[in-house]
Order: C-alpha cells, then structure tokens, then sequence
C-alpha cells in the first residue's frame, strides 16, 4: 500500500501534463468557423483565403 | 497538419436555408473562435441566433443595421462585424443605368424573392428610386424556381423593357435559369454583382464583391489579436463595377447607349 499511493499520485501527475501540454499545443492553432450560405462563385473564397495568405495565416485547407 | 497555422471548421449550406441553423449550431459546438459567414443577412440571422458570444465576421450583408446585427457601422456594440455591401443603396443606381443603357425603356420589371422582408424593403426603395427617374416599375413577386417562368412571362406581358433582379439566395443560385427566360424574352437583365453574369445576365452594378471577401480575412485577423468585434467598425465597399455581357446583348438582340457602354469596368465578350 505504501508504493501505490505516490505510484497513482505520480500516474495522476504525468496524465494531468500530458493533457494540459496538448491543450496548450491546440490552443495555439487558431480554430475558425466558416459557414457558406448560397452557391457564391468559388472566386470569393478564394479571396477570402488570400486575404487569409497575406497575414501569413493560412497554411490549412478549407 | 505540418506547418498549419489555422483550422477551418468549413460548412456549406449548398443554399439550402433550412440547414443554416443546424450547421451555426453546429460551428458553436465546436467552441470555433469566430465565425466567418459566406452570405448575406439570410445567412448570418441563422448565426446570430446561434451564438451571441463567438465574434462573427460579415461577408457581404447589404443592410446590417436593418437586420438587426449592428448598433451602427462605427460602433457594432455586439457580437458581429465585418463588411457590408450597402447593395440595397445601389438600387437607383441600378436603375438608373439601365434606363440610360436602354433609354427607350420605361417599365422596368423588378424580380424579388417576397418571403424575404428585406428584398420588400429593397422593392419599395427602388419604386422610390424610379419615381424621382420619371420610371415605371412593376412588382415580380418569387418564391421558389417555379415561379421564374410565370414571372417573365408577366413582365412582357407588362410590356416591361427589362429586368433588375434584387440578390439573395434564391435569385443569386438560380441566376442562369432567370438569364434563360429573360434572354428567351428579349430582356436585358441587371444584376447586383459582375459574378454573377457567369449565368448569362446582360449587365451589372454593385461592389467588388471578391474584395469585401478578401478584406473579411483583415477581421479574422484582428479578432484572433484580441480585437473585440463590438470595438471593430463595419467597412462598406471601396470599388464598385459597371460590367456588361456583350454576348448575352447579341443573343438578345439589344444595343446598348455607347456612352454607357464606355463607361465600363469591364466587357464580357
């Protein structure tokens, strides 16, 4: 009983890190929605995602 | 994604309104940082409805204040910002191109989706607009595609001269099926932005409308640094175009005013 406390602690401990280091790690990534109403011509998003290019911002894929 | 520096939860509603809610609800589930909405005042109601916290960001709507998304355009007060088309201001401009375009014209038949309160106001703009042009203009009511072909045949029944079709969802998806009956019924068309000619309309007048998409990308940038969208003034339009089909003006078998003509942004040929 002595060994399983500070082993459960430090499994806790090591978890815990785990998750706040993948939620500091997503958190940096900004996470945009985008909702398309109507068939517009697909050239104003491509604006759009250039707008998005020039602030060095888009490296994904909408 | 190696080197990604943003995620886009990207949702296409393919025009079909009934899912804007369900995907706005869907865009807040996911706890997005904003939302960016591709659409007019019909699409970013379903939003606004969705969420009064996440920031929004404004494509294109033509009258944010009327909708109720803004306090004014200095000062937005709440959740939404962007851009605006002004496009509801354009009306008599429109109008007025298209009779000095046509200038034997002087019924113009104006083409509008009813269900939709702001093209009523829309509407009743443009009657003002046509008075103070000494114009006639008559009402062509439209619900659903159905109603595309009666409403043609009522405007040269009319005698109408040609036809302004105020933009939303349903005239701006269904804009080659109009163009068809319009082009059928030896009728010049003018449209609100120069993109949607790609249907065959014969001319158009409204904001660059691919340069308020670019610049939505300055808000996205903005809110992501901390910006509140309350704090960030809605911005109208810098460039505006007069564009005409040439092509679709031979099809019909219509001169266009060379004084007007000159006057062109651009000339599809």
């Amino acid at each position: 009983m002595r060994h399983k406390i500070p082993l459960i602690m430090l499994t806790a401990f090591i978890l815990a890190s785990v998750h706040l280091a993948h939620a500091q790690s997503t958190k940096k990534i900004p996470h945009i929605g985008f909702l398309r109403g109507p068939e517009y011509p697909s050239v104003y998003i491509e604006a759009f995602r250039q707008g998005l290019r020039e602030r060095a911002m888009w490296r994904g894929k909408i | 994604m190696e080197g990604q520096n943003i995620v886009v939860e990207y949702r296409d509603a393919q025009s079909h309104e009934e899912r804007y809610f369900e995907l706005a609800a869907e865009l807040v589930r996911l706890k997005v940082d904003l939302i960016v909405v591709g659409g007019g005042a019909g699409t970013v109601g379903p939003v606004t409805k969705a969420t009064r916290i996440i920031p929004i960001v404004m494509t294109n709507v033509s009258d944010p204040i009327g909708a109720g998304f803004i306090g004014s355009f200095a000062h937005p007060g709440g959740n939404v910002t962007g851009l605006s088309s002004v496009s509801h201001d354009l009306s008599g401009k429109r109008l007025e191109l298209l009779k000095e375009s046509f200038p034997k014209v002087s019924r113009i038949a104006v083409l509008y989706d009813v269900n939709n309160q702001t093209k009523r106001d829309e509407f009743k703009d443009t009657e003002r607009a046509a008075q103070s042009l000494g114009a006639q203009v008559q009402s062509l009511e439209v619900q659903s595609p159905n109603d595309f072909d009666t409403a043609l045949k009522a405007a040269t029944q009319k005698r109408s001269g040609a036809v302004l079709v105020l933009p939303n969802g349903l005239t701006n998806t269904h804009r080659k099926r109009i163009a068809e009956l319009a082009t059928k019924s030896r009728l010049p068309t003018m449209w609100a932005e120069s993109q949607l000619l790609d249907g065959g309309g014969l001319m158009s007048y409204g904001p660059d409308y691919a340069d308020l998409w670019h610049r939505a990308a300055i808000y996205v940038d903005k809110i992501l640094k901390g910006v509140k969208p309350a704090d960030l003034p809605v911005e109208r339009p810098m460039k505006f175009e007069l564009v005409f089909n040439l092509k679709t003006a031979k099809d019909i078998g219509v001169t266009i005013a060379p004084n007007v003509l000159a006057r062109a942004d651009k000339v599809i040929k």
